[in-house]
């Protein structure tokens, strides 16, 4: 599939997986991480990257896609504490979650919604902020 | 039809408010310009206010009031709530500008957007086959045509189920009433608004903006001070000693209506708020309004004490008689704020018990909630209310039950209107409402009925008290006793620092719809001073002429004035009359504030 708006970070190198995550996270973007490589996360993936071809008030969207759940406790040092705290969540609980402009997580979306045009939206909602 | 709510959902485009309200009150200022009314909901005296009924919502107040439905009313609130944003939440994605602004409109994008998703994806689970849900998800996959899809479907399908609606509220035996009532000293009494009832009109009563002549109360207060004056000159030791006394029992009152007061706010309301918030958000949406108007008056309430306290507490020998005397003044108006207390509680629970029948689609499991939260507020109002009561001396139980009562029925005078036959607005002179002095309350209360003997029930849509006050310049005429001081030498014949003289004061002041504190207790104003003094001691009366400044309800006045007969200056400080029981005319009986009929 055709991933316009979707960095995936490389699974078997977690040096070159955190460099590319903290450079996405650089990007001034609304972005949602969508967790593993299961059938409901490629779905996600397909639609959340549909999803950010819309502009919000000047600010682009993207998704990260960190196929490895493991690489998470690597990945999460760069990200701040919003109306979660990032080590609440988990990936194997959570589909994906928000990280907005000044990469807080603000929202996890629960394993057990089905990934739609609604539940993406709404992870992209909560991470519509500063 | 479709086209009436067409209309409507056009209008909801053009207004930015989250939670409007099903009666919004606006007033015809100077320039004959409508103002929305907010708070602190201050109202002209003499103004004209206009009332708009916002049909969509009560058409959704009215369908949910019925038990056909097919879609919980909270998700309908929530698709009608997001498109009345609409064009606000399309503009906020567009915006353009600084960052900080973009950002700005980001948090508002994110804020009208998300309480219809939230809603939507913790239903999932139950409606993600339906129609609708599928439409809406489908619609925000057509990313290159932005959030108009969206919008539209949104508009499609609360159009057609309000279409639907609609013929069972023609049919339906729910009723509209539009209610006002004015409270005066002599209790509450419903005046007629046009369209809503047949209420008979009392006539055009102006109160005058400006004082002409001098009211025969002012001139028995002038004679008062004078009596005072003569008794009191060689004396002022007895005076300062009294209101000293006067100022501790009331501290003493005022510390333990504060601590009841904290100790409502601080346990019954966290309590009670507690309890709202653990059900579903329709049920917290349903009380949402009537629990912050609670609050809010409970608050004002601890505010108000909060600001006696204050004055009282730094009482001193310079300053004992007139803060004293305001102290006096300010514990009376605490006891009307406990009656908005009571009279808010009474809706409350009346909203409480009627919650049950308004939640019947939602009711499964929520029911026990209700109750509970009903017993708790009814505890919290009872015990409030009969702890004030040993303390307030001044309460007066009859004229709290006769609002109460007032407030919660309607007259049979007052139209039972079905939805087609309610008007969208209304004009109401304030002056036809009846006599009525500055200070005075006026309340709007608007309900649902509906008559079945199988689920009947009222329920309130809208309650809520606007004060009335002079706006812009206006004025007063006051009696007041001074104590004159010489500002080069001694009076004849005498030690004293201080002569004390009636007088009256020509006070000029500018109303303002913005501040409750400005204009009930601060009153600052400027005018003209015009004493009787007897500086040579000769026993004939020498006319004194000055300015004075006059604060809090003109109780204390400061000012500088020149005795015309002896060519002396002197600076005066006076005080408003009457004091305590030395006088025998109402407090509030100020000349500016005495309706008078021209009829």
């Amino acid at each position: 599939m055709a991933l316009e708006n979707t960095v995936s970070i490389p699974i078997d190198d977690l040096n070159a997986a955190e460099a590319l995550f903290i450079s996405t996270l650089a990007n001034d973007k609304i972005s949602i991480i969508i967790f593993g490589d299961t059938e409901k996360s490629k779905l996600a993936i397909t639609l959340a990257d549909n999803l950010a071809n819309a502009v919000t008030s000047g600010f682009h969207r993207q998704v990260i896609w960190v196929k490895d759940p493991s690489q998470w406790n690597t990945l999460r040092t760069h990200l701040r504490n919003g109306t979660l705290s990032v080590h609440d969540i988990d990936p194997r609980e959570s589909i994906g979650v928000s990280i907005t402009l000044s990469n807080k997580t603000e929202y996890a979306l629960d394993i057990s919604k089905t990934p739609d045009n609604l539940t993406l939206t709404l992870v992209f909602l909560n991470a519509s902020k500063a | 039809m479709k086209k009436i709510y067409f209309l409507m959902l056009t209008t909801f485009f053009c207004t930015s408010i989250s939670f409007a309200q099903i009666v919004k009150v606006q007033e015809y200022n100077t320039h004959n310009e409508l103002i929305n009314v907010a708070k602190p909901f201050i109202i002209d005296i003499n103004g004209r206010l206009k009332l708009n009924i916002d049909k969509s919502i009560l058409l959704d107040s009215i369908i949910g009031a019925l038990d056909q439905k097919e879609y919980p009313s909270e998700m309908l609130a929530l698709i009608n709530q997001s498109l009345r944003l609409q064009q606000k939440t399309l503009m906020s994605i567009a915006a353009s500008g600084s960052r900080t602004e973009r950002v700005k409109a980001l948090d508002t994008f994110r804020g009208n957007m998300t309480p219809l998703i939230s809603y939507l994806v913790a239903q999932q689970a139950t409606l993600q086959d339906s129609p609708f849900y599928k439409d809406l998800a489908a619609a925000l996959g057509k990313t290159n045509e932005g959030y108009k899809p969206y919008f539209q479907v949104l508009d499609q399908y609360y159009g057609q189920v309000t279409q639907r609606y609609s013929e069972n509220v023609k049919n339906s035996a729910v009723r509209f009433k539009l209610g006002g009532w004015l409270n005066t000293e002599k209790g509450p009494e419903p005046f007629h608004i046009e369209g809503f009832d047949s209420i008979s009109s009392k006539g055009i009563t102006q109160v005058p903006r400006f004082a002409t002549t001098v009211p025969k109360t002012e001139v028995d207060n002038f004679n008062q001070a004078r009596t005072l004056a003569d008794s009191l000159q060689n004396n002022t030791g007895v005076l300062v000693d009294l209101m000293k006394k006067k100022a501790e029992s009331t501290l003493d009152e005022l510390k333990t209506i504060e601590s009841k007061v904290d100790d409502i706010i601080n346990n019954g309301i966290k309590n009670f708020e507690s309890k709202v918030n653990s059900t579903a958000n329709g049920i917290q949406q349903q009380f949402k309004l009537p629990v912050s108007n609670l609050k809010q008056s409970i608050n004002d309430f601890r505010v108000n004490l909060a600001t006696i306290k204050a004055d009282v507490e730094s009482i001193s020998l310079d300053n004992a008689l007139g803060l004293a005397i305001e102290a006096d003044s300010l514990i009376k108006e605490a006891t009307t704020l406990k009656t908005e207390v009571k009279a808010l509680y009474s809706l409350v629970t009346t909203e409480v018990a009627q919650a049950q029948n308004i939640a019947q689609a939602l009711k499964s499991g929520l029911t026990v909630d209700i109750t509970n939260i009903k017993t708790q507020i009814d505890n919290l109002a009872t015990d409030y209310l009969n702890e004030l009561k040993g303390i307030l001396t001044l309460l007066d139980d009859s004229n709290i039950k006769a609002l109460t009562a007032t407030a919660a029925n309607f007259t049979s005078s007052t139209y039972a209107l079905s939805y087609h036959d309610v008007p969208t607005s209304a004009t109401l002179d304030i002056k036809s409402i009846g006599q009525r002095a500055v200070g005075d309350e006026i309340y709007f209360k608007a309900t649902i009925q509906r008559d079945s003997t199988t689920n009947s029930f009222d329920e309130t849509l809208f309650w809520q008290k606007y004060t009335m006050f002079h706006i812009g310049l206006n004025s007063s005429i006051r009696a007041s006793l001074i104590f004159a001081n010489k500002v080069n030498g001694n009076f004849a014949n005498s030690t004293n620092d201080f002569q004390m003289a009636p007088s009256y004061s020509a006070i000029f002041k500018i109303g303002t719809r913005k501040s409750m504190f400005y204009n009930k207790y601060f009153t600052p104003g400027l005018g003209l001073n015009i004493s009787t003094l007897d500086f040579n001691n000769d026993n004939t009366p020498e006319i004194g002429i000055g300015v004075t400044a006059a604060f809090f309800k003109d109780y204390v006045q400061l000012g500088y004035g020149r005795n015309m007969a002896t060519d002396d200056s002197f600076w005066l400080f006076g005080l408003r009359l009457p004091l305590f029981g030395w006088a025998t005319s109402g407090i509030d009986a100020a000349p500016s504030s005495t309706a008078v009929n021209s009829n």
